[in-house]
């Protein structure tokens, strides 16, 4: 497995995300995360920060986004779902919190 | 992408708004040329209108919206679930299940396939990323 994608739409999964992206990270395993629903408000600035130093792509629903009226840090990516179905062709295994 | 992906959504969920959210991702893995099904477990909410034309439109091209929740096979599998029982069968051994805390079922403990997951801060990554690379990944 070279290539880790996760997926965040629950509120109370953002501590298995980064543990997987830590050690993902530790063993060179590329990682990306796309966040909807109450994933995305999930998304803390310490996180992103976190996920972003170990290489991570963050991407965010800005259909969610909007919706909800969220602000989340600029380092977290406005995407769509189009993100979601790139993430999962990309990856070798995807995590799906939802 | 030189192979056709096989993505799958579950949908075992009690809050409508939820429910919705999965048929809209549904539609949306399709984006990327993926062969998409979605298996929604009798009792779960109705997700409105929204999620009734996104399952027309999944059907209309040919995705399958009517599958078995307990035997979803794909390259991925999305799970959305609010963890409450009702009535899943036995897991099914060719997917790695992460089971959550307070989910899952107490005959599953120990089944083929089975990772019972403590609380984030107790997790072992190194041993779950051993079993994630293993087989697709479905989490309750």
């Amino acid at each position: 497995m070279t290539r880790l994608g996760l997926v965040l739409a629950t509120a109370d999964d953002l501590g298995y995300v980064l543990g997987l992206a830590r050690a993902a990270a530790d063993r060179g395993i590329e990682v990306r995360l796309f966040a909807m629903h109450d994933g995305a408000a999930a998304l803390t600035a310490p996180a992103v920060a976190t996920l972003v130093d170990l290489g991570c792509e963050v991407v965010a629903c800005a259909t969610t986004l909007l919706r909800r009226g969220l602000q989340v840090p600029a380092a977290v990516v406005r995407g769509s779902q189009d993100d979601h179905a790139a993430l999962c062709a990309w990856a070798d295994r995807v995590v799906a919190f939802a | 992408m030189t192979d056709r992906r096989a993505l799958a959504i579950a949908i075992d969920h009690g809050d409508p708004a939820a429910v919705a959210e999965a048929w809209r991702a549904a539609v949306g893995l399709t984006l990327r040329g993926a062969a998409v099904t979605v298996a929604v477990r009798p009792g779960s909410a109705d997700g409105g209108a929204a999620a009734a034309r996104a399952k027309a439109t999944l059907a209309l091209f040919g995705h399958v919206v009517d599958a078995d929740p307990d035997r979803l096979v794909g390259d991925v599998i999305e799970a959305w679930t609010d963890g409450v029982d009702r009535g899943a069968g036995p897991p099914d051994p060719a997917v790695l299940h992460l089971v959550r805390p307070g989910r899952g079922r107490p005959a599953w403990v120990g089944a083929p396939g089975v990772l019972q997951l403590p609380a984030p801060a107790d997790v072992d990554y190194d041993a779950l990323l051993d079993a994630v690379a293993a087989a697709p990944v479905r989490v309750w």
